[in-house]
């Protein structure tokens, strides 16, 4: 395994499709806040909540990068034919696949700290341009620092579903539009379908409850609410556990696919 | 054994001594049978030439040897190991190039070799020297994607030879290459086997192969038609060339005869098809008619013509 992840880490430093994705990434976080310092949220944006606004902004933001880089990263193998080259040196095909999706990861957790730092910077120059402190303190839990990592892990595990999906669609259809697209698609297509189950409501209500779209919607959301002022996080739908399990569920059954296609394919081409 | 009638193994060899042994290797893709009951047997140390028109099995067998294809049936054993059990063991010890050579385009040369070094755990010093060796030193530093096609399949050979392997296995490993690069690849191919190592090879340019292989094995549609080493398949022509001064009236004499094949003029000589032991018979009855030959010499056979006689008729 130690070999695919150094191989795999050069291939993603080298790479200029994730430095791109964070630089947007980047661009989206500065204009939003910039936008939020303006609104009633704007204690949220400041120095240290402003560290939890920008993972909220990136989990959202993430919903469309983190398929495009995991749904290139799996179909370009193909498309390019390398999968060919590791493959014929190192056959073992579930490290192959857990290697892949660890090394996204490892982008996402960048991208994230990334992303704090621009929260950091912005929130910081929005407080002082309003006459405040670069850090606000007042009215800030003490638990702060914990809620900020807790709040980072499950925007993290929010991003591995959005990488293991898209780098099953890669994986499943041999090909990087197919990975992107569905990745993406399916993320809109599934928010489409949670909007007219709850409107159906009953039954329907409880499916949209278990759809991927609400425990994303709801696991940073609750995570970070203690520690948020207004109505910056919504404190509905499922419990923090409820998302964990469910979504674990999700994720699990997108590895098992991946792994299950794969491993049985002819790899030819 | 399935298949055994129509394969002829010239040499025995004990297994220990096997770099790569197939056995009965079958892949069927629905109603397309591939690879149909492969017995190969490619020696320690020797160059290993894999011939066979197009879609004859020859990548499909490659890859089924590299673990990309799992067979339908029947088995493989590369440097004693079993693949289906040791595949990460043979493949530490194996390099290989499939089809065309396939790397990043976004990454340099070198930093494909980079890597090929951290997948096989290579040292990554040895990329100067493997570079060298293929003489893309200088171009190193370009992106794949700026490369030509010889010089994409020299990066591959490169990364074939990357961690030392005791056995290479290269399909077409002279495609896209220059006259100069292909004389270049035939020396490079002979070095490896003076260093001892087992070169499984699949060419088109059968002239190449008859220069430096040792032992062939001809596929066609899946089969195995023959196996053995190029002297001995190659010498054993059953047609003789006779040099005489009356062609014409030998000619008339040849083909009177019932037990002589095929009399024809090819050149300055007269072919005709008969058992070698019987030339001297052929011999005396010319000189019966005062017909006197100058030579009479058993006709060598190229690879190609060898080649083509065995593919292009019906193999089942």
């Amino acid at each position: 395994m130690r070999h695919l992840l150094a191989a795999d880490w050069l291939k993603m430093r080298h790479r200029w499709m994730p430095r791109i994705l964070i630089l947007v990434l980047v661009v989206l976080l500065v204009l939003v806040l910039w936008g939020l310092a303006s609104d009633s949220s704007r204690p949220n944006i400041f120095p240290v909540r402003g560290l939890l606004a920008a993972l909220l902004l990136s989990s959202l933001i993430g919903a469309v990068l983190w398929p495009i880089m995991a749904g290139a990263w799996a179909g370009n193998e193909y498309s390019w034919g390398t999968v060919r080259l590791t493959l014929g040196r190192r056959p073992n095909r579930v490290e192959y696949v857990l290697s892949a999706i660890v090394t996204l990861m490892a982008w996402v957790t960048v991208s994230l700290l990334l992303a704090m730092l621009v929260g950091l910077l912005a929130g910081g120059i929005a407080a002082t341009a309003t006459g405040h402190q670069f850090v606000v303190t007042s009215g800030v839990p003490a638990d702060i620092l914990l809620t900020l990592v807790k709040t980072f892990l499950s925007v993290l595990f929010v991003g591995l579903f959005f990488v293991s999906l898209a780098y099953a669609a890669g994986t499943i259809f041999q090909s990087p539009a197919a990975g992107i697209g569905l990745g993406i698609g399916l993320a809109i297509a599934e928010q489409i379908l949670d909007g007219i189950f709850m409107h159906l409501g009953g039954a329907w209500q409880v499916v949209a409850n278990h759809l991927p779209a609400a425990y994303i919607q709801a696991l940073p959301s609750r995570v970070m609410s203690p520690a948020m002022t207004g109505s910056f996080v919504t404190k509905s739908g499922p419990g923090v556990g409820e998302c964990l399990l469910g979504l674990g569920l999700y994720i699990a059954g997108l590895v098992a696919i991946t792994l299950l296609v794969f491993q049985s394919r002819d790899v030819t081409g | 054994m399935p298949g055994s009638n129509q394969s002829l193994i010239t040499s025995e060899a004990a297994p220990a001594a096997l770099a790569i042994e197939t056995h009965g290797l079958t892949k069927q893709y629905r109603a397309v049978l591939a690879v149909d009951q492969v017995d190969l047997e490619v020696h320690r140390g020797e160059i290993f030439g894999f011939l066979g028109p197009n879609g004859a099995g020859k990548t499909t067998t490659m890859r089924i040897l590299l673990g990309l294809i799992r067979p339908t049936s029947g088995s493989a054993r590369m440097l004693g190991m079993d693949i289906r059990s040791h595949l990460t063991a043979i493949l530490d010890r194996t390099g290989s190039i499939v089809e065309n050579p396939t790397f990043y385009p976004y990454l340099s040369g070198r930093d494909n070799l980079r890597v090929v070094a951290r997948l096989t755990g290579a040292r990554e010093q040895e990329i100067g020297r493997v570079l060298d060796l293929v003489d893309l030193a200088r171009d190193a530093g370009r992106k794949y994607r700026h490369y030509s096609l010889g010089m994409k399949q020299r990066l591959a050979v490169a990364g074939a030879l990357l961690h030392d392997p005791d056995v290479l296995i290269l399909d077409e490993p002279a495609n896209g290459l220059d006259p100069a690069g292909t004389v270049d690849m035939r020396n490079l191919m002979r070095r490896l086997k003076e260093q001892g190592k087992t070169v499984f090879i699949s060419s088109h340019v059968l002239h190449e192969i008859e220069q430096i292989c040792d032992r062939i094995a001809i596929l066609n549609q899946g089969r195995v038609l023959v196996q053995g080493s190029v002297d001995d398949l190659l010498s054993g022509s059953d047609a003789v060339e006779i040099k005489i001064g009356d062609a014409a009236a030998a000619l008339r004499v040849l083909q009177g005869l019932d037990w002589v094949g095929d009399p024809r003029q090819e050149g300055e000589y007269i072919v005709v098809k008969v058992e070698q032991s019987r030339a001297a018979d052929v011999n005396r009855i010319l000189a019966e008619q005062q017909l006197y030959a100058s030579e009479i010499r058993p006709k060598e056979r190229s690879l190609e013509q060898y080649f083509l006689g065995l593919t292009e008729r019906p193999s089942r």
